[in-house]
């Protein structure tokens, strides 16, 4: 089962977002803040990291960042989630080193879509 | 205005709303939608169609409110009164529907609370047609009025609401009251007062025209074409509940002259 981190501070965005993924077959984690984010992504080695790019603390972009810049967890897929579908926003995101971007509210299979893709590509770049 | 407004909405001078204010408005709604969606998926598997309408119902809401909020946000500006069908922009009138339904709670000796949920005497029970084109406005004023022991239904444009009146006058079972909204698509609420009026079948059945906009013309244009009342948006249920009774009343009394 591929693993997800859901780095979101939102409490009930964390939890509806989370079990919309566990019902479609993730086993997810979740992270409360940028610091929390970074700090799971290097302990629990994720698939993949869904992260909210307004967080209290270390933002999405600098927790993307550090993330990047830590040799053994910079291959891991990150997808920013943001609130509003602004073209810096994604510009912005993807200059921090997200693979792919989204904008709530989260459709999910759009958003689904966006992580089968990035799991299938790693999958592909470590064989 | 008869009431005052207990909710305060203050769009920044730039005519949009500022994007703090949208983060914060479309978060909760974007919850309520994610959630609707975890609800309906659970549904699926039982077979609770009451249950599963009221769920996509408050997600058309919010799709309808998320909608609303995202129009706002555009650099266009908000529709100046006149040219909408509301002296409140559609999110100052969903906020004060909503705090409306929020306020409508019983609080101890509230006279105006007791006043608005006695159950009608014979004499004013009746049965209330709601026609509005907005799924939320018909929602609320409906929801109050059945809380308030009438028996209420519903039509969504003027087209309808001439079908259901002229069908039940048919079967002997004519509305007593007709709440119209006046700015509706395709037959609007003025062309299906002036039907009703013209209609002798339909003579006993009063109209109460609804708007947003409460300017002395459409008032006194409302009451000549034939309106027995007015009702201003957002409703207070206590004045709501009188004037429909009123009317109510005084159908019953012409009905039993004539």
């Amino acid at each position: 089962m591929p693993t997800i981190l859901l780095v979101e501070d939102n409490e009930a965005n964390r939890d509806m977002l989370s079990r919309r993924l566990v019902r479609n077959g993730f086993d997810v984690t979740c992270a409360v803040d940028g610091n929390e984010g970074f700090a799971m992504t290097l302990s629990g080695h994720p698939d993949l990291v869904l992260m909210d790019m307004s967080l209290p603390g270390m933002n999405g972009w600098d927790a993307t960042r550090a993330i990047r810049n830590q040799p053994e967890i910079a291959g891991i897929p990150v997808i920013a989630l943001t609130a509003h579908a602004m073209a810096e926003d994604r510009a912005l995101a993807l200059a921090a080193g997200c693979d792919d971007y989204d904008t709530k509210p989260i459709e999910l299979p759009r958003l689904l879509g966006k992580i089968n893709a990035l799991l299938a590509r790693n999958e592909q770049e470590t064989k | 205005m008869t009431q005052e407004s207990t909710y305060s909405f203050e769009p920044p001078s730039g005519g949009g709303v500022s994007s703090a204010l949208l983060h914060s408005l479309r978060t909760p709604l974007n919850q309520i939608l994610g959630y609707c969606e975890l609800l309906r998926d659970e549904l699926a598997s039982r077979n609770e169609p009451g249950l599963l309408a009221d769920v996509n119902r408050i997600e058309a809401a919010g799709q309808d409110l998320l909608g609303l909020i995202e129009s706002s946000s555009s650099t266009a500006p908000l529709p100046r009164p006149g040219e909408a069908d509301s002296t409140l922009s559609p999110i100052e009138l969903m906020v004060a529907n909503a705090a409306a339904v929020i306020a409508d709670q019983p609080a101890q000796d509230d006279l105006a609370y007791l006043q608005a949920y006695a159950p009608p005497s014979a004499r004013e029970s009746g049965r209330i047609l709601v026609v509005d084109d907005k799924s939320g406005n018909r929602d609320v004023l409906s929801r109050m009025l059945r809380k308030q022991g009438f028996e209420v239904a519903e039509a969504g444009d003027g087209s309808d609401a001439l079908t259901m009146l002229s069908e039940s006058a048919d079967k002997g079972k004519p509305f007593e009251v007709v709440l119209l909204d006046i700015v509706m698509p395709d037959v609007n609420g003025w062309e299906v007062l002036q039907k009703v009026k013209a209609d002798p079948k339909l003579q006993n059945t009063a109209i109460i025209m609804i708007s947003g906009v409460d300017d002395t013309d459409t008032i006194v244009r409302c009451l000549e074409l034939g309106a027995a009342d007015f009702v201003p948006k957002p409703f207070v249920p206590a004045i709501l509940k009188a004037r429909v009774s009123a009317s109510i009343r005084a159908a019953h009394a012409s009905g039993a002259m004539n």
